[in-house]
């Protein structure tokens, strides 16, 4: 009987600009309910978590929402750190949205490690009538930045809405290295272990 | 120390969805207590045994919860045990003796293994200790010598382990000796073997067979070292360093004069240790211990004697440590350690016999001095006066 | 020595080279002037330096609403990271107001050593040592912060001895009994008594120093070169380097060193056997900052704006109003602050350091008390591996060499003052791999200083990689240096507050990021809160355990 595995841990984050719908996607996918309100939904937690298990593996998908430093564009660098995969999410309701993601594209490659996975995601496919944005548009975006796919969601009616996370897990498992333990996010044995079970009073105990 | 520094969890209070999620954990525990008793008393109904691999892992379950369900304990040693039969294995066709010794090796080792995440959340608790001790056995005596040895070698790794996190751990050090005890006699028995393999003809062409180390003494000595090394207040690495030197020299096969060389540099790295640090009792104790064992006008170890002084040789001993003492004493006229392991040197020196060569040395100058250190003691430790009023008067 | 004032000098000067820190896609517009608009703000701050963050962090979890600013285009200020091109962009435009004289030079180097791409470093000003007995830490750990970082130990802390070729030139500083009893170059006296003054200054042993003897005069020097003590130099000069301070020993006052010693002891052994500080990974303070700003923002209470600053502050009324534990906000008009971006915001609270609020603060002004310093950070083509062996996992990514007075000659003159040489690994991710950078900081003598920190890292690369078997088998090469004065003070000025404006003092990062922040921002916190109570803790409730999913 084996020691109890520790699961591995995938790091997924959401960017794009405000509005576009990444946290209601991210409640959706993770608590199936349809929060239209951008910002309280990821109030008070750094991240949510879902648990999967993949051919009796265990694992532990950790998404990172924005926090709505992404209105002035002050994400901060330590947000990508360690990253396995990036959603970058659009309205296709609202045409600057789109346009926005070239940036948005940037700063990723700025930031995020070498060989991010990264998922480009078209949102509110429900607004129909409103469509601002050709599917083949950001086909094409996703293509021309390095993003391995493209799809369009809605968060409201669950339109493919899970697909961009269920993507992103499978080509991060699926491509050799890529949860590499050379990675930083990986690299905990070199680590402090600064919980509180592991302090003691400076010295030597005498018993 | 896990008690030491440590906040304790406090008792806080519990959320609604705290205490559903302990009430589902306690109704899973116990539905798991029923499962492993059923195993344990099958109804009559059950033809089939119930020490099977499976079983085996529900107790896991069950042991991983609650490992001081000492009677979980003691079946699943039945499994084990019953595991190991021959005759347990499920596939009718003979398995030939290398594929019977890895299936046992595996289980063993699935057994060592299991227990070490359990250790290292429940490290005090006995039942899993006395398990883990029971499978060691179970290796030594189900097992090839030299697969046994291996499982046992493996285990001094785990102890090394320990002592690195914790190096004062008076349990750690007294199983680290039963593993070496082990592991020495496992290597005789190895060593027997091979020799009348060799005397009988029998063992492989071109494999010489030699013979391995049977003691680990000299390890174990070298290990102490490094241990106070780094932690001075070490008592067991001490203490099991006073247990090691007579068998070390004995296996060194050292003459008179090697362990006269040997004792001048224990000595000498104890002027070291207790200059560095004369407040410190494991110091002390163990240079208390050195002195006894070689300057003592009695003998003091039942079997043969370690060091074999002559009166004069143990004398000017004596008398050149109470010098460095002495210097020592200017530094920290208040150790009250020292003065007290000054009188006992005192007090060696003059149960010896008196020699021709004594001229430097004034015995009366001793009295007087141990009659001061007596006063300064009375000083420092007024609570043990009594006692040093009474060595006074001996004097 | 006085220096003017720059806070006029804040304005970025235009170029026509694009300057790589500035993001013209970042303008705003007429949606955005809605939205910072629309609230009272509890608290505006602008910067975001350490305390500001924190503060931004702590008042976001107590629940108020906070607008935090700042002029940088990245987050840190004195604490921010950045890459080669961004730190070169830095040097041609300095806002610091304690920063001068900014060098920023590359040296030629063979072929396929040199500096790596722009993005492949991370680099700060200062090292950003954390003591383990911080309250910094404890403050991190205590609000579950710490899970967004990474610490990583600093191992050794050596003294250089250049002068003995044959032995190893760093000696290691000693900590323990054991260190000193294993050390073969002292006699057993001598052991004895730097055992004692250990001891006694650790205050486990015999007396305490007490304050007769620091409040003497003495200096550290003074003190151990007493009959009762008699140390040898070696030992002074070890005990020295623990203090972390830029004094000669002679020169070092008993008090400050004895504390700052103590605090040293006192943190060994917290995590870890043998070690007394960490760094957090990715240059150290500037992660911090940016953890602490996102706990801010993940609360739903604090905005970040980059590239902005507050240009003028209009307070209400003739008079301000008296400072009450909590704003009446019925009747509550507010700070008036008009930003650089051309919005107007109002604001219950204003906080910023001087160099970051328009007003002129005389406590800013550098005073002659000031002592300058020369600081530098070096990059260098080796991985200095013999400085990083630890006895015990978990590995050392950072270690400190302190270079004694008279060690280091050039043009036959040595250095007057001992240097600090922090060195950290590309284990924290500042560097590629293969390389190391170093941290000196040195106090600035009429004699000038700076041009001793080249020989200082030539010496240092000379006699710790020969050692090295490389592919090359050379030792390595300084690869960049930028090198600037500072001016800090022994004590911080005061911070003021003037009703709802609260001034932060100046703070100059030097070797460690000292408990003192945690100090100063909790008492800002209290004005604007009303209580310290609860700084900093979570209070959003946890999250229910997420239901798993199966999948394959």
């Amino acid at each position: 009987m084996s020691a109890p595995e520790r699961p591995t841990v995938i790091k997924a984050l959401l960017i794009g600009p405000s509005s576009s719908g990444k946290t209601s996607l991210l409640k959706r996918y993770v608590d199936d309910v349809f929060e239209p309100d951008d910002t309280t939904t990821t109030i008070g937690v750094d991240f949510r978590e879902k648990k999967l298990t993949i051919n009796k593996k265990l694992y532990r998908l950790l998404l990172h929402d924005t926090a709505g430093q992404e209105r002035f564009r002050t994400l901060t660098s330590s947000y990508y750190r360690g990253a396995h995969g990036i959603l970058l999410v659009y309205d296709i309701s609202n045409r600057d949205s789109f346009l926005s993601m070239p940036r948005w594209f940037e700063e990723a490659e700025r930031f995020a490690p070498e060989g991010v996975i990264k998922i480009l995601v078209g949102n509110k496919t429900d607004r129909t009538a409103q469509r601002a944005v050709k599917a083949s548009e950001g086909e094409e975006l996703a293509k021309k930045h390095g993003a391995i796919y493209f799809t369009e969601t809605s968060a409201k009616t669950r339109d493919h809405a899970k697909e961009p996370f269920q993507k992103l897990v499978d080509v991060v498992l699926s491509t050799p290295g890529a949860l590499d333990p050379n990675r930083v996010v990986a690299r905990k044995a070199d680590v402090v272990d600064v919980s509180a079970q592991a302090q003691t009073q400076g010295g030597g105990c005498a018993c | 120390m896990a008690s030491h520094g440590v906040p304790r969890s406090s008792t806080t209070v519990r959320t609604p969805q705290a205490i559903q999620a302990d009430l589902l954990k306690i109704e899973a525990y116990n539905n798991l207590v029923s499962e492993v008793q059923a195993l344990r008393f099958p109804s009559v109904q059950k033809s089939k045994h119930t020490y099977s691999p499976t079983s085996l892992s529900t107790t896991s379950s069950l042991l991983t919860q609650n490992p001081e369900f000492n009677t979980i304990w003691n079946f699943r040693r039945r499994i084990v045990l019953h595991l190991l039969l021959p005759t347990s294995s499920s596939s009718p066709t003979l398995k030939d003796d290398n594929d019977q010794e890895n299936d046992k090796l595996s289980l063993l080792s699935s057994e060592l293994n299991f227990l070490f995440p359990l250790l290292q959340k429940f490290p005090k608790c006995y039942w899993i200790w006395n398990y883990r001790v029971f499978i060691l056995q179970t290796a030594s005596t189900n097992l090839s010598l030299q697969t046994a040895l291996k499982l046992w070698k493996s285990e001094m790794g785990l102890v090394n382990k320990m002592l690195s996190r914790d190096s004062r751990n008076f349990h750690g050090w007294g199983y680290r000796r039963y593993i070496v005890q082990n592991i020495e006699t496992l290597q005789k028995d190895i060593n027997k073997e091979t020799t009348k393999e060799k005397e009988e003809g029998e063992g492989e062409e071109g494999v010489d067979g030699e013979e391995e180390e049977e003691s680990l003494a000299e390890q174990e000595f070298a290990y102490t070292t490094t241990m106070y090394g780094k932690d001075l207040s070490n008592f067991s690495a001490w203490h099991n360093r006073s247990k090691l030197i007579p068998r070390v020299l004995s296996e060194r096969g050292a003459t008179i004069e090697e362990r006269r060389t040997f004792l001048d540099g224990e000595l000498g790295e104890m002027q070291t240790a207790v200059y560095t640090d004369p407040y410190d009792q494991s110091i002390q104790l163990y240079n208390h211990w050195l002195l006894l064992e070689s300057c003592s006008s009695k003998q003091t170890t039942s079997t043969s004697p370690v060091f074999s002084l002559t009166n004069s040789q143990k004398l000017e001993t004596l008398s050149r440590t109470l010098e460095w003492m002495r210097e020592l004493l200017d530094e920290e006229p208040d150790c009250r350690l020292l003065l007290e392991e000054m009188i006992f040197v005192g007090s060696l020196f003059r149960d010896l016999d008196e020699t021709e060569e004594e001229e430097d040395v004034d015995r009366e100058e001793i009295k007087r001095d141990m009659q001061s250190w007596l006063e300064k003691l009375m000083e420092v430790d007024p609570m043990r006066g009594g006692r040093w009023r009474e060595m006074q008067e001996k004097l | 020595m006085c220096w003017v004032d720059v806070t006029s000098l804040l304005d970025t000067t235009t170029t026509n080279t694009p300057n790589p820190l500035v993001d013209p896609s970042r303008s705003f517009s007429a949606m955005n002037i809605e939205a910072l608009d629309q609230t009272v703000w509890d608290a505006v701050i602008a910067g975001t330096g350490l305390r500001e963050s924190l503060l931004a962090a702590a008042l976001a979890r107590a629940g108020k609403k906070v607008l935090h600013l700042d002029q940088n285009p990245y987050y840190g200020e004195e604490y921010a990271a950045l890459s080669l091109d961004e730190l070169e962009a830095w040097t041609q435009n300095v806002k610091l107001s304690h920063i001068r004289s900014v060098q920023y030079k590359t040296y030629p180097v063979p072929e396929g050593s040199g500096l790596k791409k722009s993005r492949s470093y991370t680099l700060s000003l200062s090292p950003g040592l954390l003591y383990t007995a911080s309250p910094i830490l404890s403050l991190l750990i205590k609000s579950n912060l710490h899970e967004s970082l990474e610490f990583l130990k600093v191992g050794g802390w050596f003294v250089y001895d250049a002068a003995t070729p044959l032995s190893d030139p760093l000696k290691r500083v000693p900590n323990t009994r054991e260190d000193i009893f294993n050390d073969k170059t002292l006699d057993p006296r001598t052991k004895r008594v730097v055992v004692r003054a250990l001891k006694s200054m650790v205050g486990s042993e015999g007396v305490n120093l007490g304050t007769a003897a620091t409040s003497s005069g003495l200096s550290l020097q003074q003190y151990l070169e007493q009959p009762s003590f008699r140390l040898p130099s070696s030992i002074i000069v070890a005990f020295t380097s623990l203090t972390l301070l830029h004094n000669l020993p002679s020169e070092l006052p008993l008090g400050e060193a004895e504390e700052r010693i103590k605090k040293h002891f006192d943190s060994l052994g917290r995590f870890g056997a043998g070690f007394s500080a960490v760094i957090s990974r990715y240059a150290s303070g500037s992660e911090l900052v940016q953890v602490l700003c996102r706990a801010a923002a993940v609360t739903g209470n604090a905005i970040y704006v980059l590239e902005n600053g507050i240009v003028d502050i209009q307070e209400p009324g003739s008079v301000s109003p008296p400072i009450q534990a909590l704003p009446n906000e019925s009747t509550e008009q507010g700070i008036r602050l008009s930003l650089k971006s051309g919005d107007v915001v109002r604001t219950r609270h204003v906080v910023g350091t001087a160099s970051n609020l328009p007003i002129t603060a005389p406590a800013d002004q550098i005073s002659s008390e000031s002592t300058g310093y020369w600081m530098s950070i070096y990059v260098v083509s080796s991985p200095l591996k013999q400085i990083f062996q630890t006895d015990e996992p978990p590995p050392a990514a950072g270690a400190i060499i302190y270079v004694p007075a008279g060690s280091i000659e050039v043009n036959g003159y040595s250095n007057t003052n001992p240097m600090y040489v922090v060195v950290h690994s590309s284990d924290t991710g500042e560097c590629p791999d293969g390389q190391s950078i170093l941290y000196i900081s040195m106090k600035e003598t009429s004699s000038g200083g700076a041009e001793f920190f080249d020989a200082t890292v030539k010496s240092l690369l000379q006699n710790l990689t020969s050692q090295e078997s490389g592919a090359d088998n050379t030792a390595g090469h300084i690869l960049l240096s930028v090198t600037f004065k500072t001016c800090a003070d022994l004590e911080p000025p005061d911070q003021s507050s003037s009703g709802r404006v609260h001034l932060l003092s100046r703070h100059v990062p030097m070797i460690e990021i000292p408990d003192s922040l945690v100090e100063q921002t909790m008492e800002i916190y209290e004005k604007i809160v009303g209580s310290r109570d609860a700084f900093l803790e979570k209070t959003a409730p946890q999250e229910p355990e997420p239901p798993g999913e199966k999948s394959g």
